[in-house]
């Protein structure tokens, strides 16, 4: 009764440019005025229904490359992933062709409870089999290869024996899946745990990086006066992670950027600001490139 | 060391304790209660955040500070069994009417119902409605038991209280009308539905309702309409049809059904 | 006329009535006239007090730690009366009394 239009040109390549992260609060202004942005990204289960929400998205796919960043599959379950949860995200992933497909490197669901947070994980061969299980479930299941994140942490167990940045390198390398390098992740769970985040971005393999996520962080003082960092996506990206960033470019060469807001979520000019300057850092970096060439 | 099952249940057990300062787990390092405190913050606010985006009109009744104490309590006596938040929140209503400090508002209840379908309206998926040309198609002679599939967005909901006048007062945040609301008990029969402009809430008489929930609940026709004819469920139907609330039709012939063989005959029928 | 073929005749007429009704009901699809349009923005209303063009549930979820930052704990709600204490006092006859 309500005809859908799933007309699109093009086969929605993510290019190697600056993208916003899709907030409700900004859909119709995309949808009406269709702002110059290289690429979007949406949470995956926010659209799993129908309706006006479902129709936003649609129009946004037909006007901009699109990225499906899920946050619910609980890829780090020692139990059975959702089966419900996986066909409704392969539903979407059939219905709006995305140019990538992300999930993180946590769990969250837990004997038929949903926990509502992205929690942290051991680093040790149980969990990365775990993990390694679940993301070929997952590629098999949506036909495609999909990128996973790198967590912000604020806690570490005891008996973990691998370093995140080797988990994620031998996770990539045992299921061909991509790496969404969290740059401001990186540099939050590094301040948390005294890490090196220059090191961190040395251990990930280059080639297997097929997106980079930028992002706001608060710091808080917890009673027993140690300082944490805290991944709240609510403020500017921070200068430390501008540096990060260009890091990262000279290591992995230009990739799809995103910027992130999702605490007290700004007017779009904000979020194009923060686009612009990552454009910048991301052009300067192809000069680099073209220079050494000649 | 825990295996990695075990060290999860015991995680999910801290997170959704009441209390925070837990003690600290000897699996974890320095300070991490305080850190796990930051994981039971985040699923607390998130799943508040989201009961209260599913129930605006009952927040703004009751106001935040004892919204967010009911929400609390719900978490903890119905926690989400999946990640998908637009479907949290089914019971919410039935929790409200059991909840004693808010016996003073016999009406909330429904109106948590109300905003119950309303959510499922706006977040359905999406399925056309079934094409007539499909039933006309069916011999006339299996007509009377035709039974329908209703679209997963329509609710029907028989009230007590003008939940629907209070529902649009209060979130017009019209005072003159929420002034004029009579909340004393009499029947009412909503359908709850989203066409192509949005939610409709609408009212019906209750004989209309009555023959449309026998409908939706897959009775077939002839069951569904009783002996005597009647125009109103007549122009029911074909309003139905026309909007797309079934979505699929079935044929519950029992005439037909006694043709086939049991699932589990011996198999000679079949060969 | 017997049940069954109340239920088809009632079929009948009601498919007919049905295929009458539809002719309108595809011009909704048209753009939409002035009266629609204020139909439109009263729906549109309805939508944002649901979330929709303003939140959503999965979005605070969605790799922001702590939403509501590293929170203060909510009050222990146990230790005070627990009373409605919204619009509840506008609509008539509702006015709320402890028990």
């Amino acid at each position: 009764m309500c005809p859908a239009d799933n007309g699109r040109g093009d086969a929605g390549l993510i290019p190697a440019a600056a993208g916003i992260g899709l907030r409700f609060p900004h859909h119709a202004r995309v949808v009406q005025t269709r702002p110059a942005v290289a690429w979007f990204e949406v949470h995956a289960e926010n659209y799993f229904g129908g309706g006006t929400v479902r129709r936003v998205l649609e129009a946004v796919r037909r006007d901009y490359p699109l990225s499906l960043h899920g946050v619910g599959l609980s890829l780090g379950s020692a139990e059975e992933l959702e089966p419900r949860h996986l066909a409704r995200l392969a539903e979407l992933v059939r219905a709006i062709e995305p140019g990538l497909v992300s999930e993180h490197l946590s769990w969250s669901v837990l004997a038929g409870q949903y926990l509502a947070d992205l929690l942290p994980l051991p680093m040790t061969e149980e969990a990365l089999e775990v993990v390694c299980r679940h993301v070929e479930q997952t590629q098999e299941r949506l036909q495609r290869r999909i990128l996973i994140e790198n967590p912000s942490s604020y806690l570490q167990f005891a008996h973990s024996s691998i370093p995140e940045w080797e988990f994620l390198a031998a996770l990539s390398a045992r299921t061909g899946c991509g790496i969404l390098c969290d740059v401001n992740n990186i540099f939050v769970s590094c301040c948390n745990h005294g890490w090196d985040p220059s090191a961190y971005l040395e251990a990930l393999p280059a080639g297997a990086v097929g997106e980079i996520h930028l992002a706001g962080h608060a710091q808080r003082t917890l009673a027993d006066g140690s300082v944490v960092r805290i991944d709240d996506h609510g403020s500017p990206v921070a200068s430390e992670v501008w540096e990060l960033y260009d890091q990262a470019l000279r290591r992995f060469g230009p990739r799809p950027t995103l910027i992130e807001w999702d605490t007290d979520i700004p007017p779009l000019e904000v979020l194009l600001d923060e686009a612009a300057r990552a454009a910048a850092i991301l052009s300067r970096q192809e000069s680099r490139a073209h220079a050494r060439a000649a | 060391m825990p295996a990695l099952l075990e060290l999860q249940r015991r995680m999910a057990a801290l997170l959704c304790a009441e209390e925070p300062s837990s003690p600290e787990a000897s699996y974890l390092t320095a300070s991490a209660a305080l850190r796990l405190d930051i994981h039971r913050n985040t699923r607390r606010s998130t799943l508040i955040n989201a009961l209260r985006l599913s129930f605006p009109a009952v927040q703004r009744l009751v106001g935040a500070e004892f919204f967010d104490a009911a929400a609390r309590r719900f978490i903890s006596a119905q926690p989400p069994p999946g990640a998908y938040l637009n479907d949290y929140g089914a019971d919410f209503a039935g929790f409200l009417g059991d909840f004693a400090p808010a016996a003073a508002l016999p009406y909330l209840r429904e109106v948590a119902q109300l905003e119950w379908a309303v959510n499922r309206a706006l977040h359905a998926a999406d399925a056309p409605g079934l094409g007539l040309e499909r039933l006309a198609a069916v011999a006339e002679s299996a007509w009377p038991f035709v039974s329908f599939i209703a679209h997963p967005g329509l609710s029907l909901l028989r009230l007590q209280y003008p939940a629907d006048l209070i529902w649009r007062a209060v979130l017009a945040q019209d005072d003159a009308a929420m002034a004029q609301i009579d909340p004393t008990p009499d029947e009412l029969h909503l359908l709850i539905e989203r066409d192509c402009t949005g939610v409709q809430v609408r009212r019906l008489a209750g004989a209309v309702w009555h023959f449309t929930a026998q409908l939706c609940a897959g009775r077939p026709l002839h069951a569904a309409l009783g002996d005597r004819p009647d125009a109103q469920l007549e122009a029911a139907l074909a309003a139905h049809l026309s909007a797309g609330r079934f979505i699929d039709f079935q044929l519950d012939d029992p005439a037909v059904r006694g043709t086939r063989a049991p699932a589990h005959s011996t198999g000679e029928a079949h060969s | 006329m017997n049940r069954y073929a109340l239920a088809a005749s009632t079929l009948s007429a009601a498919v007919g009535l049905a295929l009458a009704l539809q002719a309108p009901l595809r011009a909704a699809d048209m753009p939409q006239s002035g009266k629609d349009a204020a139909a439109g923005a009263h729906k549109q209303q309805l939508e944002k007090c649901y979330g929709i063009n303003a939140a959503a549930k999965n979005d605070c979820a969605a790799g922001a730690h702590s939403c509501a930052g590293q929170a203060t704990m909510a009050r222990d709600t146990k230790s005070f009366v627990l009373l409605p204490a919204g619009d509840c006092g506008k609509i008539a006859g509702g006015s709320v009394k402890p028990l």
